[in-house]
């Protein structure tokens, strides 16, 4: 129906669409009409490689692309409408009115998530099912064929799996419909109101798992919409405004559960009798890492829930160049979606589990029942007392209150293979967050300001290890604006984070090292600066300089912290330049040098036995290892634009380029131990087979590159008509070990298993997955078009 | 939670008093009043020159006149509206013309031109600049301004925006918003060259689609909800529950693992999992293990480190529904 439409305007068409970095979605503005302009033309792409990756949020295909703007103004209203690469996957429609009395806007948009196109899998996937073939299954079970690749043997037969899969579009699509509209009843009052809808169908890719080793990666199908409508009045006058507003939002889940089978049973298993467990009881440990247990599983999706919210704020002009401001608000946020059981595997659901698990005979309720009121307030006054001073003071309180009755799950069912009693109880987990703030601004010195600040952040929160924490911050900058040849801006802040009620026995509850640290909550210290300058030495030239630095350091602010997240620096700077010698030539360039560095900590252990005399990997700092993670970005941006330089022609074209390379650096005793199958304290086992050598292996660096070039001719033939010619050439390149190509990672290929080649591999050691990954692409989009003004 | 209360009755008593002071309460209102009206109302029409004679030498600014926004202002509450030219002449632009905004201009007329005459914004602070714009533009989107981040750091209207020189839509100075803010967020705009972003790029999103920078009350200018996890599920309402099971900084912050201005890791995440995930999982057994080049090519924990990752078994990790969706495996 599209092309049909379409096709009727395209013989006449030649040409385009546009883009700048910034719009590659989107045909440049065109000369602007009086009352309207339609694009029409056609579109031709070529890939090599990941497709889908290039049109990742993007419908390129071949075809009619037609894009149409139309406005018209009198002395009462004015009327705009645009549409934009009509009929495809990405296309965008809006409408707006404007009135004296009243004004609306409509929209429609969709916007595609293009996952990969090469992707396979041997599930066939329905709404909230993915099915296997149940004879395969039935020879996996039995032992006659591979189903999950254990080892490296396996890997050199593949799975069965292999026989059956199918390639299939792995792609998603958001369709969003909304709008508003403002009635002003008299000059002072307006009513408001407004509504959005979006719907995300397709299917994206999800994890499944069965055991340590019996991962599956499947094509989930996706079918959910949030609704949200809202009702407001605000009244304003020049002393000020107060606006009242109502809105509540819908989310409604079309698939509630998602079931897929086991690839390597067909039949439900729990095995009896094992010594180490009461008699009679159904419990298999073995099931962590040998995919014993049920023939399928359950999960639960998001659920539907419902979000209410009342809000106000108002505005006031006071005397003394001061104004206050003022906004609060309060949300309840309810689910209540059916529970599904604790387990699917009726082997494990049945009395003869329940007379060790009792707790497993029934839920503890059959539907959520969760409810959580949210508030937010702020109150900011800012007052003018003299004219270059400025002062400012501002309080912001969050609230997130949970309402929930506990949820007991002491005893539960793991994976849908092993019923333990090793769970807990889902409690509330509230929030309150106070921010206060104040600062002064001085601005004595000619176009410029020069600003204090100091700030208190209180964040108290349940069920964490603290009961918060606590950030003082004092800031300094100094800004210039409004010079004729230079803009100048610099920042410094410092923030003491300090946790308020570490409790460390919550840290064993949760079977955490004593000195490990969550990093969102942990005392840290934390420094920012930036600095940017433009400079403007004559109309037609500018430069510009920025530089940005910031570092988080946990250990400096809480110096028994050995584990989790102990620093991170990140430092960007970047430069550019701008040349404009006339109205018909410009042109520039800008480059960004990102850096990024973290370090973290930790200790491969067992939990401690209790066992007095006998080794304890749990306290073993020979177990200690950590890792350097940095990452070096580079980014290069280029334009030029030669408008009726050429006579009737306008010529732009960009350039965009970014690279990253990012490194893995291991380092500590166990990683030595590791490289050496050595022993480092009595007791201990040695960390490899032994009959290894050495059993690390570093990681390489994950690195990627993108470009992407355009250049847009147009020509204007006449006051009427336009013609133009696009061109789009983007190219990306990626490196990265957690890509599985036929002969293993995508930088780490096992040579046993042959030559490494692009074609991605569904089978790798414990999973059978869709082979999504990053992979390169070469891509480049023609648009001819022709451009009409009415 | 009992601070939520007295926030809340401390915060409607405050609302309540803002509305009442702006309202005109008996006592404030001639002293407000005063204060407020601009500064044309007191100026009787013979001080004003007329759009007429400022066209005369700067017809190059007339273009604000016939197109675009300030074309159109038909309501009244324009800079000299209601007490000034609107209150009596209202339904038409004519009267919005160049001296709404710079004053009156006779002085400047009658003294050839003479800079020190006329409101030139040019010479004005940030703040006197800004002043004149919100006297028409204070109400939903720009109420908060005063004291906002941006009001602090000198910027100002006339920043971002040009009512003479306008290249993109609502006045901006570039064609597109992300060329705008990377004037002084170039390092953020920058991240959208990673491949994996928003599709901010590609013109299905841009900054404004999550930040008001006029002044809201969430942190870093976002539109939506108090926080930054209120924020984001205004377009990931699946990931809002409330959860059976909640991963503690899901509801937190998002950004703690999320950067949702772009990334080079899968899904935006602020460092590859799972790596990411062992920054707070310092327990026993498989969330310390060492996974390294070795364990991808020979074991079955390979599974951890590519793909998904742990979050190939946790899928959940922004929370479970399930009874035994404690550890976010279903």
């Amino acid at each position: 129906m599209r092309n049909k439409l379409l096709m009727l305007g395209a013989a006449a068409l030649l040409v385009v669409s546009t883009s700048t970095a910034w719009a590659q979605g989107a045909p440049p503005p065109t000369p602007t009409p009086s009352n309207g302009s339609l694009d029409i033309g056609g579109r031709f792409t070529s890939t090599t490689g990941d497709e889908a990756r290039y049109q990742r949020y993007r419908d390129l295909r071949d075809g009619v692309n037609a894009n149409l703007l139309f406005s018209k103004e009198t002395e009462k209203w004015t009327f705009d409408i645009k549409a934009k690469n009509i009929g495809y996957d990405d296309q965008r429609y809006m409408l707006n009115f404007n009135s004296r009395r009243a004004k609306f806007s409509l929209f429609f948009d969709q916007t595609p998530t293009n996952y990969a196109y090469y992707s396979k899998t041997p599930f066939v996937c329905t709404a909230g099912d993915c099915s296997l073939d149940p004879a395969l299954r039935a020879r996996v079970e039995a032992g006659t064929a591979v189903g999950v690749p254990q080892n490296v043997g396996q890997l050199a037969t593949g799975s069965i799996y292999n026989t059956i899969a199918k390639q299939f579009d792995m792609q998603s699509r958001r369709d969003t419909f909304g709008g508003d509209a403002r009635l002003s009843a008299t000059d002072n009052i307006d009513f408001t109101l407004g509504f959005l809808t979006y719907k995300r169908t397709g299917n994206m890719p999800w994890g499944g798992n069965f055991a340590f080793n019996n991962l599956q990666e499947v094509p989930l199908v996706i079918d959910n919409r949030e609704t949200e409508v809202n009702v407001g009045i605000e009244w304003a006058s020049h002393q000020g405004m107060f606006k009242a507003n109502y809105e509540h939002s819908k989310f409604d889940q079309a698939i509630p559960t998602f079931r897929w089978d086991n690839p390597w049973r067909a039949t439900d298993f729990c095995r009896f009798g094992n010594p180490a467990i009461p008699p009679g009881t159904c419990y298999d440990p073995s099931a962590y890492i040998n995919g014993n247990g049920p023939n399928d599983g359950l999960s639960a999706m998001p659920p539907s829930n419902t979000l209410n919210t009342f809000s106000w704020m108002g505005m006031a002009k006071l005397p003394g160049k001061t104004t206050a401001n003022a906004s609060f608000s309060a949300g309840s946020n309810r689910q209540d979606a059916a529970l599904i059981g604790w387990t699917t595997n009726p082997v494990i659901a049945n009395p003869v589990v329940y007379a060790t698990f009792p707790e497993l005979r029934h839920l503890p309720r059959d539907t959520a029942d969760l409810s959580v009121n949210y508030t937010t307030a702020t109150m900011n006054i800012s007052s003018r007392p003299h004219n270059d001073i400025t002062l400012s003071a501002r309080y912001r309180f969050n609230g997130r209150n949970d309402l929930r009755r506990p949820f007991e799950a002491v005893e539960y069912v793991r994976m849908d293979a092993v019923p333990e009693e090793t769970g807990g109880v889902s409690e509330p987990l509230s929030i309150d967050r106070h921010t206060a703030d104040v600062s002064a601004k001085f601005t004595a010195i000619p176009k410029s300001a020069i600003k204090v600040g100091y700030s208190e952040d209180k964040l108290e929160h349940t069920i964490r290890v603290t009961q918060g924490w606590k950030d003082k911050t004092v800031r300094l900058s100094f800004d210039t604006v409004g010079n004729q040849y230079v803009s100048l801006r610099a920042m410094y802040e410092r923030t003491d984070r300090e946790t308020i009620g570490f409790d460390p026995h919550v840290l064993a509850e949760m079977a955490m090292q004593p000195a490990a640290r969550f990093y969102d909550e942990a005392a840290r210290k934390r420094d920012r600066a930036t600095f940017l300058v433009d400079l403007t030495p004559t109309d037609s030239i500018g430069f510009n300089l920025s530089y940005t630095y910031g570092k988080d350091d946990y250990q400096e602010g809480d110096p028994s912290q050995k584990f989790g997240l102990l620093n991170n620096t990140n430092k960007t700077y970047t430069a550019g330049v701008s040349y404009a010698p006339s109205a018909k030539v410009s042109l520039g360039a800008d480059y960004g040098n990102e850096s990024f560095e973290s370090f973290q900590a930790s200790r491969t252990a067992n939990p401690d036995s209790g066992v007095p005399g006998v080794y304890q990997s749990w306290s073993d700092p020979n177990r200690d290892w950590n890792l350097t993670n940095d990452e070096k970005v580079n980014t290069f941006t280029a334009y030029l634009n030669l408008l009726d330089v050429l006579a009737k022609t306008e010529i732009r074209a960009t350039y965009d380029y970014s690279d990253s390379d990012q490194g893995f650096l291991h380092g500590g005793p166990r990683i030595g131990a590791m490289q050496n199958n050595s022993i480092l304290t009595t007791g201990d086992a040695r960390p490899c087979a032994a009959t290894l050598t050495s059993c690390f292996v570093a990681l390489p660096n994950v690195t990627n590159t993108w470009q992407h070039f355009t250049v847009d001719v147009k020509y204007k033939a006449s006051k009427k008509v336009g013609l133009g010619l696009t061109y789009w050439y983007e190219k990306f390149d990626v490196e990265d070990y957690a890509t599985i190509n036929t002969a293993g990672p995508q930088t780490l290929p096992r040579t046993d298993l042959g030559p490494q080649t692009d074609t991605a591999r569904i089978d790798w050691l414990g999973s059978i997955g869709t082979g999504y990954g990053n992979r390169p692409y070469t891509g480049s989009t023609v648009f001819v078009r022709m451009f009409y003004l009415f | 939670m009992d601070s939520l209360r007295k926030t809340l009755a401390l915060g409607g008593g405050i609302a309540l008093t803002l509305a009442w002071l702006a309202m005109g309460s008996p006592a404030a209102a001639a002293s407000t009043e005063q204060a407020m009206k601009p500064a044309p109302i007191q100026v009787p029409h013979g001080e004003y020159a007329g759009t007429e004679k400022c066209l005369a030498c700067h017809e190059d600014n007339g273009a604000a006149l016939k197109t675009g926004p300030h074309s159109r202002a038909f309501k009244a509450g324009a800079p000299v509206a209601p007490y000034g030219c609107q209150a009596c002449h209202a339904e038409t632009k004519a009267n919005l013309g160049c001296e709404a905004c710079h004053g009156p201009g006779k002085a400047h007329v009658d003294a050839d031109g003479d800079k020190t005459k006329i409101k030139s914004f040019a010479s004005l602070k940030v703040q006197d600049q800004t002043a004149v714009c919100s006297s028409c533009h204070f109400r939903t989107k720009h109420a908060l301004w005063a004291g906002s981040q941006h009001d602090q750091r000198n910027v100002g209207c006339t920043t971002c925006h040009s009512i003479h020189d306008a290249k993109g839509d609502k006045q901006l100075k570039a064609v597109e918003e992300a060329q705008l803010c990377a004037g002084c967020h170039r390092a953020i705009v920058n991240k959208q060259l990673k491949f994996n972003h928003m599709p901010v790029r590609e013109d299905k999103l841009s900054c404004s689609s999550c930040h008001n920078v006029h002044g809201t009350s969430n942190v870093k200018l976002l539109k939506a909800g108090g926080t930054v996890t209120e924020a984001c599920v205004t377009c990931h309402a699946e990931k809002r529950g409330p959860m059976l099971w909640e991963h503690a900084p899901v509801p937190e912050n998002c950004a703690n693992c999320h950067d949702p201005h772009g990334s080079n890791n899968e899904r935006m995440l602020v460092a590859k999992v799972p790596f990411l995930c062992q920054r707070c999982h310092v327990t026993s057994r498989h969330p310390p293990t060492v996974y390294e080049g070795f364990t991808l090519n020979n074991s079955t924990n390979a599974n951890k480190i590519y793909g998904r990752g742990c979050a190939g078994c946790h899928q959940q990790v922004h929370g479970s529904n399930a009874p035994s969706g404690k550890a976010f495996l279903r």
